[in-house]
């Protein structure tokens, strides 16, 4: 099976140049996003990426002009004429003053960069990404799940990450720097490098320990979240208050921190540990040197001013490899981010690198002629065995109003999903005017999509927005969205808005009623004009009845009109049988599979589920209740 | 305003009600790292000094100073370590509790309150989301203050250093130190300040990630590809953000030329000076380096730097928090419940609402209108009526969780205004149309209904055994994973999302656990919406008969559900216009003969024209 894959052309620039799955090592692959980063910084502001290079330069050549101007000082006092006392002094001064300036202006300036290319680039294409996946698939699986989790927003750390590379060589740069200055004094002090192995690495040990439980942590962290969100949110407040539950979840809200506080205190407090037997050894290894050190100078073999500048040096030594460490911290932190960034990429576009040539936009059908077919169409929600459409086999007519009828769980919803190309089969075929869907783009298909589900959103924008966003190139197109609210039987609801398309929607602004919602969901709907399916799964649950019996008598009318105009397909999923009775197919599953197909006089002849479902429901209503 | 006036020791408060032993080892350690260096240095000079001093080769001299230093830079290294989780339990602390207090306030204000945009705003930001990084909270606040007295006495130490070998060097060092913080916290302020402003601009585009990325859009994203206007969203948001915030950075790193050429002047004209000195004999050779040492410190441990952000982000939601009481009031505590609390409590109870007046605060319009209705003890009652028409704002009132404009609402005679909060909602078990999916396990996401109530834990285990059997969750339990204790969260470990009509189920079982431990109303908000028609029947059969006895309210807009209840009213231009039975309505031939022929005559052949 291929799949082509376009977007307009919009990620091929910003693509990030990683190679599919598979190839090299994953540190191979982080490092390429970490140059990667690092290029798009460059290419985004030289000037400040240069002073950020210069600086992590200068602020070690500043440690070295500080040791020397020291000795220099210590010196020039010595001697008799105070020539030169002015210069060191200034040169030691002005080296101290660029080294307080740089750590407070590098890391804004390397965040200023991070915060524009993490945020503007990284970030947003993550949500490309992420939003252009073409199956929904990723919200099934919870491993799948926590990587995006994982990389939500995170772009700017992600820089800075990258940046930490620099950072943490630079860093590597000074201690060489400070090593090679002893290193005039005494060659043996050079063993101070070999006793900050054992503390980097134990440091390296504890920051693991920090990582993994925050992994662990982070379910009671979602837990009080969630919980915390349920008692300060305006919707469960009612029941919270009823119930007087309110306690109960602000109990285990607090449980639930109290677990997660713990785990990750015991991380901390593991990780001082290990950070201290390693430092602290360090410590005691670079004392037993000084004291060498100061035997020798005891013996008259060294000048003050080399004792000065050793013991400057190598107390500064222990803060320089802790920046190494520090720096490694960041790039480790990063590293959370980078590892799911990269699977996202691989799943995103399995088969084609990012900066591959633009595949040819697929052509589209501008009408059915012979509608949409589906052939032992089965389906699995990924990760798990039980089929919940298991070989589906019908064709929806061009132009036709199929109605979907079956108990909870039947299967309804996931056939719906399966039309928009929201998952692919599992096994079998859907073919529109008899070429596979599968081979259409997704999104292209999808153009020529439209309905309303029935976990439809509630997005906090203006009612305009809501609405308009169903076609978002008719976005602020008032006189549209005024007509698909129209259809949507929301006119009421709009007059009483104080202020029309412009009320801002949502908690924040105006709550609307599970009705109202449900309308705007139906106006947004209603907002792409001539689609080729048009879907609406269980839109009306919460309608009054007349509102309920407009929209769906609108629909039906829509369904002929469209389907006449452009062989269009409206596929209505219901509970209520007055509507179901007005399609001209009518398709009823149970427990995954077709079991009956037809129209409404056909299915009553037949006496079988449909009958038995539609009778129950006329007899609710009859004149004498049964 | 009153909150502007959050003074930094504000800030301090919170840790009053943090362990003592755990403030007093932090502000210890803060110390000790402030300190150490500054120590490390006195004992370098020391051993320096017996190095070059009067006994040179005295070896016996040098070890004190020398061990000295050596604890200096242990205790420099170990202190270093141990602020980190020191900081974070405290922080922890802090947060939490902050956060408990949080909502518990949203728990115990008024519901109209609640619901006012301004309080959720103020809701939102005190929450000081641990998730959000660019969020700070209380807990890093008082960290950041904690760090910046330290820093001061660190600074402080080491200027007596310095003062022991020259007191106009340390004065002048100390002046310098001053200007410099005050310049650079006023730089950081205003930097910070715009970012503080813009962080409502974060939090927007942290919901056009949600929108993107989460699942709540994830299929409407799709079908009407409305991505790109989201992204576009998104970088609005971030612009919002990054144009002024980095505006302010380029002013702050502008800045840094005055406190850069302060601090070079200043620290050639001490070293300079302190050379002099020691060409006079002021300070021994030795003690400059030592002198030296010091006056950098100076900066290096007291300049003032980012934790500022901590600081002044800090605030933000403490000031959120603190504002929160002055728009949402507490309401008055809950009254001397008497005789009162049980009356209410006694079943089959009888409620009245006596020419009722309620409109909302936000928009002003009239909902009900002089509304007078009475439920007869152990009556099915139901409210009928078109979207809007008030029927949830009925409930509420019914519930006790808004009190009416003008008129009564009393169950059993007790009037609920004269009721305190908890006390006023006990009359009733209500499934609302947004009932809520608790976090927990099946089976507490159940018996949750009855665990706030005055029984004992025998009666609640039966309350509960009676709900479950009476909805038929047993069959839904079978199916999950871990059984009862399944979580009902698809986020929770093991957990798993049950359908809308599962879902259902399991609410008004919750409702049923409360009423079978006691509580005398049943109310139900569209209880079968999102049931299949065989299970609506079913169940609504079934409710039927375990509900006898029970006062109970019904909303529903299936019609051939609301037609078996016992009585039935419209409810239309805020008040009742129809009562008495379905066969009386119908007779009738008024708006509910109308709205029943709407949705009964599709059964009917007569519609068949239309679709053809």
């Amino acid at each position: 099976m291929t799949r082509t894959r376009t977007r307009n052309g919009t990620r091929t620039r910003t693509g990030i140049r990683t190679s599919a799955a598979g190839l090299g090592s994953s540190g191979r692959r982080s490092r390429h996003v970490w140059a990667d980063l690092l290029l798009r910084s460059w290419r985004l502001d030289r000037r400040n990426s240069l002073i950020v290079l210069l600086f992590m330069l200068a602020d070690s050549a500043a440690l070295v002009l500080s040791g020397y101007g020291l000795r220099s000082l210590v010196n020039s006092a010595l001697s008799a004429d105070g020539r030169g006392t002015l210069l060191s002094a200034c040169a030691t001064g002005t080296a101290y003053s660029v080294m307080l300036l740089i750590g407070r202006v590098q890391m804004e300036i390397r965040l200023d960069l991070a915060d524009r290319v993490g945020m503007y680039q990284v970030d947003a294409e993550i949500q490309r990404l992420v939003s252009g996946l073409d199956t929904i698939e990723h919200l099934e699986r919870s491993e799948y799940l926590d990587r995006i989790n994982r990389l939500r927003g995170k772009g700017q750390l992600m820089c800075e990450s990258g940046w930490a590379v620099l950072d943490a060589a630079a860093n590597g740069l000074r201690v060489l720097v400070t090593l090679g200055l002893l290193a005039t004094v005494q060659p043996a002090l050079l063993l101070l490098a070999v006793l900050a192995v054992p503390a980097l690495l134990l440091n390296g040990v504890g920051q693991r320990v920090v990582t993994r439980a925050a992994e662990q942590a982070s379910g009671d962290d979602r837990a009080e979240r969630e919980l915390f969100e349920l008692t300060t949110r305006s919707g469960p407040a009612k029941e919270l208050r009823v119930l007087g539950s309110g306690d109960g979840v602000d109990r285990l809200a607090d449980e639930a921190w109290q677990r997660s506080s713990r785990r990750m205190i015991e991380a901390y407090w593991r990780s001082a540990l290990l950070g201290g037997a390693g430092w602290g050894t360090f410590v005691l290894g670079l004392a037993a040197v000084l004291g060498v050190v100061i035997g020798m100078v005891a013996d008259g073999s060294r000048s003050i001013g080399d004792v000065v500048l050793v013991v400057a040096m190598a107390t500064t030594l222990r803060a320089q490899f802790e920046r190494v460490a520090w720096s490694l911290s960041r790039l480790q932190a990063g590293m959370v981010a980078v590892e799911p960034f990269l699977w996202l990429h691989a799943y995103a576009a399995p088969d084609t690198p990012l900066d591959g040539a633009p595949v040819a936009a697929t052509t589209l059908p501008t009408r059915l002629e012979q509608g949409i077919a589906l052939e032992e169409v089965s389906f699995a929600y990924p990760g798990t065995d039980r089929e919940v459409l298991r070989g589906v086999t019908v064709a929806l007519p061009a132009g036709a109003m199929v109605a979907v009828v079956g108990e909870h769980g039947s299967g309804k919803t996931t056939l719906v999903k399966l039309l928009c190309k929201l998952y692919e089969p599992t096994s079998g075929h859907i073919a529109v005017d008899g070429a596979p869907l599968s081979g259409l783009d997704a999104a292209a298909w999808r153009t020529l999509c439209s309905g309303a589900f029935q976990d439809f959103g509630r997005y906090a924008v203006t009612l305009g927005e809501a609405v308009g966003i169903g076609e978002p190139a008719f976005m602020g197109d008032d006189e549209r969205v005024l007509a698909a609210l129209a259809e949507a039987e929301a006119g009421p609801m709009l007059a009483g808005l104080p202020e029309g398309l412009e009320t801002p929607l949502g908690p924040s602004g105006t709550d609307l009623s599970e009705g109202q919602w449900q309308r705007v969901a139906l106006a947004r709907a209603a907002m792409r004009r001539e689609p080729l399916l048009f879907v609406l799964d269980e839109p009306t649950a919460s309608l009054d009845p007349p509102t309920e019996h407009a929209v769906f008598t609108r629909h039906a009318e829509h369904a002929r009109a469209l389907g006449a105009a452009t062989g269009a397909v409206t596929v209505v999923v219901t509970h209520r049988f007055t509507t179901v009775r007005m399609a001209d197919l009518i398709l009823v599953l149970r427990d995954g599979r077709l079991t009956e197909s037809g129209t409404h006089q056909s299915l009553l002849a037949l006496g079988g589920t449909y009958a038995d479902l539609y009778q129950l429901q006329e007899a609710a209503y009859a004149a004498t209740p049964s | 305003m009153s909150d502007q006036h959050l003074r930094d020791w504000h800030l301090l408060t919170p840790l009053v009600g943090v362990r003592r032993s755990w403030v007093v080892a932090l502000s210890a350690v803060l110390l000790l790292r402030a300190l150490a260096p500054v120590g490390a240095t006195l004992a370098t000079v020391s051993v320096v000094h017996r190095l070059t001093g009067a006994h040179p080769g005295s070896a016996g001299g040098l070890s004190l100073p020398f061990v000295g230093m050596v604890l200096c830079l242990l205790t420099s290294q170990l202190s270093e370590l141990l602020v980190v989780p020191l900081q974070f339990q405290i922080r922890r602390e802090i947060d939490g509790r902050h956060r408990r207090l949080v909502s518990r306030t949203a728990l115990s204000v008024e519901l109209a309150d609640l619901e006012r945009p301004e309080v959720q705003d103020d809701l939102l930001i005190a929450a000081a989301d641990p998730a959000n990084w660019t969020e700070r909270s209380p807990g890093s606040a008082a960290g950041a203050l904690l760090l910046r007295t330290s820093k001061w006495l660190g600074a402080l130490g080491a200027a007596a250093v310095v003062a022991h070998y020259s007191l106009p060097v340390a004065a002048g060092l100390l002046v310098a130190l001053s200007l410099q913080n005050y310049l650079l916290r006023r730089q950081w302020y205003a930097m910070v300040m715009v970012w503080v402003n813009g962080a409502r601009h974060l939090r927007r585009a942290a919901y056009w990630i949600d929108v993107t990325t989460g699942p709540a859009a994830a299929k409407e994203i799709r079908l009407h590809g409305f991505t790109d206007w989201v992204l576009h969203r998104y970088q609005e948001s971030v612009t919002g953000h990054l144009v002024p915030f980095r505006k302010a950075k380029a002013r702050l790193l502008k800045g840094q030329a005055i406190p850069f050429v302060l601090i070079t002047v200043t620290m050639t004209w001490a070293l300079a000076t302190l050379v002099d000195g020691t060409r006079h004999g002021l300070l021994k050779p030795a003690e400059l380096s030592g002198a030296a040492v010091a006056s950098w410190m100076l900066f290096t441990i007291g300049g003032s730097g980012p934790e500022i952000l901590d600081l002044e982000g800090g605030k933000i939601p403490s000031r959120a928090q603190r504002r929160l009481p002055t728009h949402a009031p507490a309401p008055a505590a809950a009254s001397p419940a008497g005789p009162a609390a049980p009356a209410i409590t006694t079943a089959p109870a009888e409620i009245r609402f006596e020419d009722v007046h309620f409109s909302y605060a936000q928009t002003g319009r009239p909902v009900l209108r002089g509304l007078d209705l009475t439920v007869r003890p152990g009556e099915t009652l139901a409210v009928v009526g078109l979207n809007g028409a008030g029927k949830s704002t009925l409930i509420k009132l019914l519930a006790g969780l808004y009190l009416p404009d003008s008129g009564r609402v009393s169950v059993n005679g007790v009037d609920l205004a004269g009721l305190g909060t908890p006390a006023r909602h006990r009359h009733a078990a209500v499934v609302f149309q947004d009932f809520v999916r608790y976090r927990m396990s099946l089976r507490d996401n159940i018996a949750i209904g009855a665990a706030a109530l005055p029984v004992t834990e025998e009666e609640r285990e039966r309350a509960f055994a009676r709900a479950v059997t009476e909805v038929g969750v047993g069959g839904i339990a079978d199916r999950l994973p871990s059984g009862w204790d399944t979580p009902l969260s698809p986020s929770a470990p093991g957990g798993v999302d049950l359908s809308g009509g599962q879902m259902q189920r399991v609410a008004l079982a919750r409702a049923l656990c409360a009423v079978h431990a006691g509580v005398p109303v049943l109310v139900l908000d569209e209880p079968t919406a999102h049931l299949d028609v065989r299970t609506e029947i079913e169940l609504f059969d079934q409710l039927l008969a375990v509900t006898a006895g029970v006062t109970t309210v019904l909303v529903s807009h299936r019609l051939s559900t609301v037609r078996h209840a016992d009585r039935i009213v419209m409810l239309e231009g805020g008040r009742i216009t129809e009562d008495g039975t379905h066969d009386e309505l119908l007779a009738l031939g008024g708006r509910y003969h109308d709205l029943f022929q709407i949705q009964a005559e599709r059964f009917s052949d007569v519609l068949e024209g239309d679709c053809a």
